[in-house]
């Protein structure tokens, strides 16, 4: 509509133009006909190659198609670019939720905060590539946003940790802009270790622990939980699920896995990894 | 009538007639757009060829009743207004043929009758 209008405009706004160079320039002599049309002419033509210069420019062209401003700014994004060069596929799922919900006219950032559900699902996903200085540093910051979560909404915390019917504008608006900053960046981190240890089939420098053993450290860790919690808690690390009702009173759900992912990188770097990356996938 | 006269009405109406097909050329573009039968650079080309005419004709007629610098070029930029253009050409189209009877042309619907 605006785009139809202003198109209608350019050409009398430019003959205007036009009228007013000439009037301007010569009103103090008479031109015969024939000067005065090509003087016209000649500032009319300058006028439209001027309003098409102008049209053309990155600004005018933002306000013009405000859907080319938002997708610079997602594509400048640091989270999105990454995706984009790393895994083309999940930049794909990223840029779909992202649209979305830049259509009912939240801002770019706005929207990368409600993306957050799908970008630590994807990026969970991811962290079976990284070495085990970047996974730690993942079960770290998920640690740190549970405890956020805890301290205002337990409710959303439990359902963080268990991934299920997450409100993307309620969850959007609990987190510190330190935590989304610190969040972005590790979801960068990830996905550049993925890659690596993706492209390398592994990372050379990383010690596995033993698998027995790790077990064994796992089942330390959840009897300490059932010792603390109590058993309906414990139960549901136990078998990794958490039912759409908790069993247990969401916060102490919400404690008890707090206090898991400290226990487990209390732990020697090598069987840290493997009991964070054991329970957060 | 002196021949200067006899020259600036003669100037006024070629220039009439030039107006008159501009704005029959303005309504044969305009159906040619709507009828999309018509590649748009084409229908863009045919609107700027018409808009060109209708300036030569406004010029003409404008010189031809002893207008001033001033009102010629304002006439130019109203020929750049969409329907303000029909309506500035066809009031030029008047004066002119009014001026012209009133010298004893034999004007017609296309302008004066050769």
């Amino acid at each position: 509509m605006m785009l139809a209008a202003l198109a209608l405009l350019l050409l009398p706004a430019c003959a205007t133009a036009a009228g007013l160079l000439v009037w301007g320039l010569y009103r103090h002599e008479t031109l015969d006909d024939g000067a005065l049309l090509r003087h016209f002419l000649i500032f009319l033509v300058a006028s439209i190659a001027a309003a098409w210069g102008i049209g053309r420019t990155e600004a005018v062209q933002f306000r013009l198609h405000p859907e080319l401003r938002i997708q610079a700014e997602i594509d400048a994004h640091p989270v999105y670019s990454t995706l984009k060069r790393l895994a083309p596929d999940d930049a794909t799922s990223l840029l779909q939720t992202l649209v979305a919900q830049t259509a009912t006219g939240v801002s770019v950032p706005e929207a990368f905060l409600r993306a957050r559900p799908l970008l630590t699902a994807m990026t969970t996903t991811r962290s079976a590539w990284v070495d085990q200085e970047t996974r730690l540093m993942w079960g770290r910051h998920v640690t740190n946003s549970l405890k956020e979560l805890q301290t205002q909404h337990p409710e959303l915390c439990y359902r963080a940790l268990s991934g299920q019917n997450l409100d993307a504008q309620k969850f959007s608006q609990v987190f510190s802009p330190g935590n989304t900053r610190e969040f972005q960046q590790a979801v960068v981190r990830v996905y550049e270790s993925a890659g690596l240890g993706m492209r390398y089939n592994g990372h050379p420098g990383d010690v596995r622990a033993d698998y027995n053993e790790a077990a064994a450290e796992y089942q330390v860790i959840k009897d300490e939980i059932e010792q603390r919690f109590g058993a309906a808690v414990a139960a549901n690390f136990s078998n990794k699920t958490f039912p759409e009702v908790p069993a247990a009173p969401p916060d102490q759900v919400c404690a008890a896995r707090i206090y898991q992912l400290g226990a487990m990188m209390k732990r020697p770097k090598a069987m840290a990894a493997r009991l964070v990356d054991s329970a957060l996938r | 009538m002196n021949e200067s006269d006899e020259q600036l009405l003669s100037l006024a109406a070629r220039g009439q007639k030039i107006v008159i097909y501009s704005i029959l050329m303005n309504f044969i573009v305009g159906a040619m757009d709507r009828s999309h039968a018509v590649p748009a650079w084409v229908v863009q080309a045919l609107f700027l060829g018409t808009a060109v005419l209708a300036l030569l004709g406004v010029i003409r007629i404008c010189s031809g009743l002893g207008k001033s610098q001033n009102y010629k070029l304002l006439m130019m930029v109203l020929a750049f207004f969409p329907l303000v253009n029909l309506v500035a050409l066809v009031y030029l189209n008047i004066q002119a043929t009014r001026n012209l009877r009133a010298a004893g042309y034999d004007v017609g619907l296309l302008g004066v009758k050769s």
